[in-house]
């Protein structure tokens, strides 16, 4: 992607039948990620049309056998950055999320509905919500995380950790009889988490 | 993908001996669950026909001037 001259002219002859493959079983995962960004499913699909159609341009620069996610990832975020953010901080709910009052499974004393909780997820600081999307619901290693965001994993954990802190706080987890789980609480310094 | 114990050691107390962590464990559990809910629910959005169809036109080579 950053190798202009391994470029093609035709991308078609460096497009191999597992690459589409690989494209074809992303888009999923490229849409929930690009939704959870921008805050609408179908500006997520103007987005992800963008990224595959620079995936495919540039399959000569994706290394067979590394982490296509990743790479994809990457290329949608940076459009993202480019070009949509814009139209994303004009989005103030959470349109064509289509959560309907589906109750998030969780334990006994902390109950909340999905749009509750996209709400809350779409009003932290951008940097956060991926960090939080990436480590906390799709399961990667900040080390991941951080390739994709180019940025140190010290930053992906510190970012992690402060969106946590602040949607809790945001949904109201925070305030039960607990006065240490302010903004600083899941910090490695706070008593709570110093284990 | 991450099963709900995940998350980075230094916003998970593990001594669930304590009270005081033990209620932070489950505040974060509830968040992590909330996170991969919205997400799954996301991934399993039906994919609208352009993006497929921009696939096919790609192989068929209709787009490699992109």
């Amino acid at each position: 992607m950053s190798n202009p001259s391994a470029r093609p002219d035709t991308a078609a002859p460096s497009v191999t039948n597992s690459f589409r493959t690989g494209l074809l079983a992303e888009i999923p995962h490229l849409r929930a990620f690009a939704a959870s960004l921008c805050g609408s499913l179908t500006l997520a699909d103007d987005l992800v049309q963008e990224t595959l159609l620079k995936a495919w341009a540039n399959a000569g620069s994706f290394m067979a056998g590394t982490n296509l996610r990743a790479w994809l990832f990457t290329i949608l975020r940076n459009s993202y950055y480019t070009h949509h953010r814009r139209y994303g901080r004009e989005i103030a709910d959470t349109d064509g999320l289509h959560a309907a009052q589906v109750a998030v499974q969780a334990n006994q004393e902390f109950h909340m509905d999905l749009l509750d909780f996209r709400r809350a997820l779409l009003a932290l600081p951008l940097e956060q919500r991926e960090a939080l999307i990436m480590v906390g619901a799709m399961g990667l290693s900040h080390e991941e995380a951080a390739l994709i965001c180019d940025v140190a994993a010290g930053t992906i954990k510190s970012r992690v950790s402060r969106g946590r802190a602040r949607l809790a706080g945001l949904l109201g987890l925070a305030s039960c009889d607990l006065p240490e789980m302010g903004e600083t609480a899941p910090h490695r310094t706070s008593p709570l988490a110093a284990r | 993908m991450s099963n709900r114990n995940a998350g980075p050691p230094a916003d998970r107390g593990s001594n669930h001996d304590d009270p005081r962590t033990d209620v932070n464990g489950r505040i974060q559990d509830t968040i992590g669950r909330a996170l991969q809910a919205h997400y799954q629910a996301l991934v399993l959005e039906p994919i609208p026909d352009r993006l497929i169809d921009l696939l096919a036109e790609l192989e068929a080579g209709a787009l490699s001037d992109e």
